[in-house]
């Protein structure tokens, strides 16, 4: 403190009043003609003993013409500066340069010389905003108070009324970015708020400015700026420990009615505690299920239909890299430990356009990013399994990893289990979430992340299984560098590989023993970049390619008494390469549109042989007619085409607007299933001669409302879906190992619609209702009698659920206690029933009625969850709750299918109910 | 269903708790279709064509097609017509044998004039079946909420000669049951036990497969079918109490008949997975000749076949298995220890038999004893054959 004050004083003394004819003071001698600062700067210090100090960046574009003859310093400096924002201090030895800093020097001379009133005049002149100074304090620890200088002074009346400050919002302790704060002045009002990486960029009118930034968990706190011209500012916030008990700033509150986006849920993970759980395992997927517009066939499947689509027109990302099979158990667990996942978008229409390669929806998650400074940690206990998740600062400040694993013991307590099929049953799963971020710089960052997911599972009654052990595996892994260009473009390049694969077993006949496996791999590198132009006005644009390999399915013998032949189905490669541009532009308060077109081509590439089929005919092994031969990276087939992105928002009112969204999403690469819900047997084929890419078009409006000051908010959302190409097949077919899949695969058109009304409300007690009317079709009218089903005309799919209601509700009783309800119902899913018996070869027999022409009964589930957490002392070690429970409180049957067998001969009806009981469950987690 | 468990841990793995329960299902709609059924083998005949209809589910009923016209062609144009001979049923004619090496194609025209075909197919020679024998193993059991032990019969079939890669098997299998006490005696007009006429304690019974059993040599080494499973009997089941044999017989079927096969039998298996297929009407090699749009259900078969026939008694079968108890309960306790004169009362009114005799000489002092059992446990000869069939060997 005192020396800055001796600087100031000197400052005080020398600098502004000129009192320079010092005779100590040096002189300079030099001729120069547009000679570069620095080389000036350079010849001064070897002429004198002084030594200057500055920021290159501010004097590169300084150039010195003049001649100087025994000049003393200060003199020379002046003269130089004088057409520039620049400043200088001699103090000492040292010449230090400032940027505008005379404001600083100045005000200091108020503070510390308040009783020269003439002084202060001069200042007054000079400032256009000189009373705040003298009020604001230099003290750099109060930042609060502070008042940064944005922009370079001399522009402060030229050129445009505004002016845009960007920069990044970080956590105080850790130095995470905010992804998501709100940056905001009052008067007029104007808001921003910060995107992944923390960063935010406000366009306002020049001048002074008190910025308010917020989020949720954190202290609101305000900047204090005067705004010459474009500039930047970072900004640390800290934990609001407060907060726990009520948290009524929500820094996207009034998204849903401003922002140009639709049909877009944004789930944080802090919503998971509002939502019973189930089974002891928190899961960010099933809450997504809760929302309108996403639908699963029911408890235990694996996958979602979002909006009428198949389970495989969904792009599961996390950090980045797709994530082919997201469940575990079944699908009675998500792969994503939630104590290591930070939020999820989930788009349903309006994708941007820098999302593709899936018909349906995105669902991009993101992990933590560890803290920086301080070690945490954070892990739960339930009764089938458990996790820790830790944050670790590598170099304080710089780099942190965060390492999260889960586990299960389910085989300890099957184990113990006396009844024999309990038994015999074996499944065991694991995950592991790591993630290294590093700061290079203020500019530059880096991020690795990786997945790896592997669950095992040996079934003795399953039916369909033949084999008996199964084991499939997620390995996911992402390398970024994020890298921002000036204040105002931002770039992201990464580069990411996926595989999932199973591998099955047979072993209980030793001479047909055998083991199968199936992988895809995916490697992909992309750029993305997005340019603000000002507040309102946004590019976002780049390109991918994006590499697949798949192994469709190979056999090999198990043992040496095995007879089983090795096969193999010959492997899939393709190229999926994409540019893409985007414009996202706020015309007016009123208007804000969002427009954007991807170009995608895909290459099926070699090696490989590709069958040819008589033309009027069904394919199959008769009508076979040649086959064309490719080598090792040739072309076979290329489909390529533009999506277009469209979306409007009107704003009606300051709380109301109403949306448009056009978009168009391409698909290459395609689930062959047979079964409804997802199985793990699945393989997915690339795009080729004798698969199209699936093409959907959806049109979508909707109307937003916000009432209460935003704590509830209304929306219905209307869609149309039109669908090409969509994978079906005949039925019976078979999959697995199946050489010529193109003959029992059949494509045709699908159509969907409906319509969306939901209610969120914050606030103690919270929650959301929703209500979707949805209705999904599919055509498949061949040429031939075996290519159609249902005659060949539209009928619903097996997923179609026309009406869906989800009621989630939390209510704050406590600070410490908290209790939730979910209740869902839907319609029951379509199925195909027997409409007749025959005799065939002395047993009766089944014959179907058109494919989906029933439904099993409507689903009705109510869950319930209690939680109570410890008491919140700050300085306690280690923060701890405990949740309660129970899911299907009514303990309703709620049938996952019906199916009918022979049995004995007969015809027997029977209904598979996956939790027909209340299932209580209690865990323990806890955080330090 | 609710199934309490017992253990609490178990309400944790509700996963598992997954249940299947029966469901009342209202059809709402029939379709009648007809069925074909028929084949042709290089076996003796006569073979057999059936023509149904499909019945609503609730009924078992099927609808009569007395007046039908059948008729074989093979592949030189000769046809060979049959006749109707029961409900349903129509039979090759005398002296029609069908060969190796030829096509044949079944061809049928309604009373109404509509005419149905099937594909012309290839009958092929079957190979050998090499060895019948049983393991022991667990399977679920019908409700298939736990395992059962018992014994599974597989086939080994060396093919390595033969072109046929897909089979369909179908078993006949016969067992002799030996009653606990078989009945010995009788009371004779004069009170006096005598022996039987003829032995009612032991019999045999018989059965044959009603399920689709398939199989299919392609990926296999050497084109053969090992430990290929045919039959299994838990050892609850009384076939495996004391002899039992079992035929399997080996059809050599086409691609297509062992596909439609296939989708029939999942069709008739569908349920009780997460992974259910998708079902659907399966139809297979016969069309409707003027409407190529109509259904029609049904099969007619091309095969060569191939027999086996095994014998295995109880002690020959695996040690783990337990011997699966009468199927009647037959405690010495429940019967009756008497005297000659009262043996025909005690018969009067259990109903059973005699199944010992103990005749003491008069000097003795002891009366005679006359052991009487149950009717289930003396005899079986009214539920099975007392004559062992022809190909029965001891």
């Amino acid at each position: 403190m005192n020396k800055l004050y001796s600087i100031l004083f000197i400052l005080v003394l020398v600098c502004p009043l000129g009192l320079l004819a010092q005779s100590s003071e040096p002189t300079i001698t030099g001729i120069y003609n547009n000679t570069p600062a620095t080389d000036v700067f350079a010849s001064w210090e070897e002429q004198t003993s002084l030594q200057f100090f500055y920021q290159r960046e501010w004097v590169d574009s300084l150039k010195v013409s003049g001649t100087f003859e025994q000049t003393l310093i200060s003199e020379a400096l002046k003269s130089i500066f004088s057409n520039s924002t620049l400043n200088f201090l001699i103090y000492e030895n040292r010449v230090i340069l400032t940027n505008n800093a005379v404001i600083v020097t100045e005000t200091a001379l108020i503070t510390s010389g308040t009783k020269q009133p003439e002084e202060v005049e001069t200042i007054r002149k000079g400032l256009v905003f000189g009373r705040e100074y003298l009020n604001q304090t230099q003290d750099q620890s109060d930042l609060e108070n502070f008042v940064f200088e944005i922009g370079n002074r001399t522009q402060l009346n030229s050129g445009t009324a505004t002016a845009t400050i960007a920069g990044y919002v970080k956590t105080q302790e850790s130095d995470e970015p905010v992804a998501g704060a709100l940056v905001y002045i009052q008067n007029p009002l104007k808001a921003t708020t910060s995107d992944e990486s923390g960063f935010y960029t406000i366009n306002l009118p020049k001048g002074k400015h008190q910025l308010m930034i917020q989020y949720v968990g954190m202290k609101t706190t305000q900047r204090n700026v005067v705004l010459f011209s474009n500039g930047k500012l970072n900004v640390k916030m800290d934990v609001d420990v407060i907060a726990l008990q009520e948290i009524t700033i929500e820094s996207d509150r009034d998204e849903n009615v401003k922002d140009v986006q639709m049909g877009v849920n944004k789930i944080k993970i802090e919503e998971i505690k509002t939502v019973p759980i189930v089974l002891g395992e928190s899961d960010i997927l099933k809450i997504a299920t809760t929302k309108a517009g996403v639908q699963t066939v029911g408890e235990g499947a694996a996958g979602f239909n979002v909006r009428g689509g198949k389970a495989d027109q969904n792009l599961v990302l996390f950090n980045d890299a797709p994530v082919y099979n997201p469940s575990h158990f079944f699908g009675f667990f998500s792969v994503f430990n939630a104590d290591a996942v930070s939020s999820m978008d989930l788009y349903k229409s309006g994708i941007p356009a820098k999302y593709g390669g899936r018909l349906s929806s995105i669902f991009s998650i993101n992990s933590k990013e560890a803290n920086k400074k301080e070690f945490h940690g954070q892990g739960g206990i339930s009764p089938i399994t458990s996790r820790l998740t830790l944050e670790i600062p590598l170099i304080e400040d710089k780099t942190s990893l965060l390492i999260g694993g889960r586990t299960t013991y389910s085989n300890w307590v099957l184990s113990r289990a006396k009844s024999a099929s309990f038994r015999e049953n074996k499944v065991s799963f694991f995950d592991v979430i790591t993630r290294v971020d590093h700061e290079i710089n203020d500019n530059n960052s880096l991020t690795f992340s990786s997945y790896i997911s592997n669950d095992k599972f040996r079934l003795n009654s399953d039916t369909l299984f033949s084999f008996s052990d199964f084991g499939f595996h997620n390995i996911n892994g992402a390398m970024a560098w994020n890298h921002r260009f000036g204040n105002n473009m931002d770039g992201k390049f990464s580069a990411t590989y996926a595989r999932y694969g199973y591998e099955l077993t047979y072993d209980e006949s030793l001479p047909n023993a055998f083991t199968q496996d199936f992988d895809t791999n995916e490697t992909s590198i992309k750029g993305d970049l997005e340019y603000y132009i000002g507040e309102t006005h946004k590019f976002s644009f780049g390109a991918s390619m994006k590499h697949y390999q798949i192994n469709p399915g190979s056999k090999k013998p198990l043992g040496g008494e095995s007879i089983i032949l090795p096969e193999i189905v010959p492997e899939d490669q393709g190229l999926e390469s994409a540019i893409y541009f985007s414009d996202k532009y706020e015309y007016n308060e009123q208007l804000s549109l969002y427009g954007g077109i991807r170009y995608v081509m895909f290459n099926a590439l070699g090696p490989a042989t590709v069958y040819n089929y008589e033309p009027v005919l069904p394919k199959n092994g008769d009508t076979r007619t040649d086959s064309s031969t490719y080598s090792a990276g040739n072309i076979i087939k290329t489909y390529h085409g533009p999506e277009w992105r469209f979306s409007a928002r009107y704003a009606l009112d300051n709380a109301s607007s109403l949306k448009l969204g056009l978009s168009r999403t391409r698909q290459y690469i395609h689930t062959l299933s047979n079964s409804a819900s997802l199985s793990p047997t699945d393989t997915w084929r690339l795009s080729g001669p004798n698969l199209k890419p699936q093409v959907a078009d959806q049109v979508s409006l909707g109307y937003y409302r916000n009432f209460s000051r935003g704590t509830i908010e209304v929306s219905v959302e209307g869609y149309y879906k039109k669908l090409q190409n969509l994978v079906d097949f005949k039925t019976g077919s078979t999959f697995l190992l199946n050489q010529n899949v193109e003959q029992v695969i059949l494509q045709g058109p699908g159509k969907s619609y409906g319509l969306e009304f939901s209610v969120n409300k914050s606030g103690r007690l919270n929650g959301w209702i929703n209500y979707a009317y949805a209705r999904t079709y599919i055509k498949l009218d061949g040429d031939f009698a075996e290519e159609r089903v249902n005659e060949g005309q539209f009928f619903p799919t097996a997923y179609d659920k026309p009406h869906t209601v989800n009621l989630v509700a939390n209510y704050k009783l406590t600070r410490r206690l908290s209790f939730s309800v979910n209740a869902t119902y839907s319609t029951g899913r379509p199925v195909t029933v027997p409409v007749a018996a025959f005799n065939f070869k002395g047993a009766q027999n089944i014959h179907f009625s058109d494919r989906n022409a029933f439904r099993i009964p409507d689903y009705f589930r109510v869950d319930l969850g209690i939680n109570l957490e410890g008491n919140h002392k700050i300085q306690k070690l280690a923060h701890s709750f405990w949740s309660l429970s129970i899911y299907n409180l009514t303990g309703r049957d709620n049938p996952f299918s019906v199916f009918f067998d022979v049995k004995n001969g007969e015809v027997v009806g029977s209904q598979l109910i996956v939790f027909g009981n209340p299932i209580p469950t209690l865990s323990y987690n806890f955080k330090f | 269903m609710k199934r309490r468990s017992d253990y609490i841990a178990l309400l944790f793995l509700s996963v598992l708790l997954a249940c299947v329960e029966p469901y009342d299902f209202d059809p709402q709609s029939y379709e009648k279709v007809l069925v074909i059924d028929g084949a042709v083998s290089n076996q003796e005949g006569p073979y057999t064509v059936t023509l149904n209809y499909t019945y609503p589910l609730e009924t078992n009923q099927s609808e009569s097609i007395t007046t039908a016209k059948v008729w074989v062609e093979d592949g030189d144009g000769n046809t060979f017509p049959y006749t109707f001979t029961k409900q349903n049923t129509y039979s090759s004619p005398d002296g029609f044998r069908a060969e190796t090496g030829k096509k044949y194609a079944l061809w049928v025209e309604m009373p109404d004039g509509s005419r149905y075909r099937s594909d012309s197919q290839l009958l092929q020679a079957a190979p050998l079946i090499d060895t019948i024998y049983g393991k022991y193993a667990e399977l679920p059991n019908e409700n298939e909420d736990q395992n059962v032990g018992g014994i599974q019969f597989f086939i080994d079939a060396n093919n390595s000669d033969s072109n046929a890669k897909y089979f369909r098997y179908e078993w006949e299998e016969a067992y002799k049951i030996i009653t606990p006490y078989p009945a010995q005696f009788r009371v004779a007009d004069d009170s006096s036990i005598v022996p039987l006429d003829t032995a009612i304690g032991i019999c045999y019974q018989e059965g044959a497969s009603n399920l689709l059993i398939y199989g299919t040599s392609v990926g296999n080494a050497g084109n053969q079918i090992l430990e290929f499973p045919v039959r299994f009997l838990s050892e609850s089941q009384q076939q495996l109490r004391t002899r039992y044999s079992i035929l399997v017989r080996q059809h050599a079927i086409g691609e297509a008949a062992y596909l439609f096969y296939k989708r029939l039998r999942e069709n008739n298996e569908s349920g009780g997975s997460l992974f259910d297929q998708q079902v659907g009407s399966v139809y297979g090699n016969m069309y409707a000749v003027d409407n190529p749009d109509e259904a029609v259900l049904g099969f007619f078969e091309v095969a060569g076949v191939s027999e086996k026939r095994s014998f295995f008694d109880y002690a020959d079968l695996a040690d783990e298995i337990n011997r699966p108890p009468f199927i009647y309960d037959c405690f010495l306790i429940s019967g009756v220890i008497t005297t000659p004169d009262s043996a025909a009362y005690y018969l009067n009114i259990t109903g059973g038999n005699i199944y010992s005799y103990l005749e003491t000489s008069p000097d003795s002092g002891m009366p005679s004893e006359v052991g009487i059992q149950s009717k289930t446990c003396t005899d079986c000869s009214f539920y099975a054959e007392i004559t062992p069939p022809d190909y029965w060997i001891e």
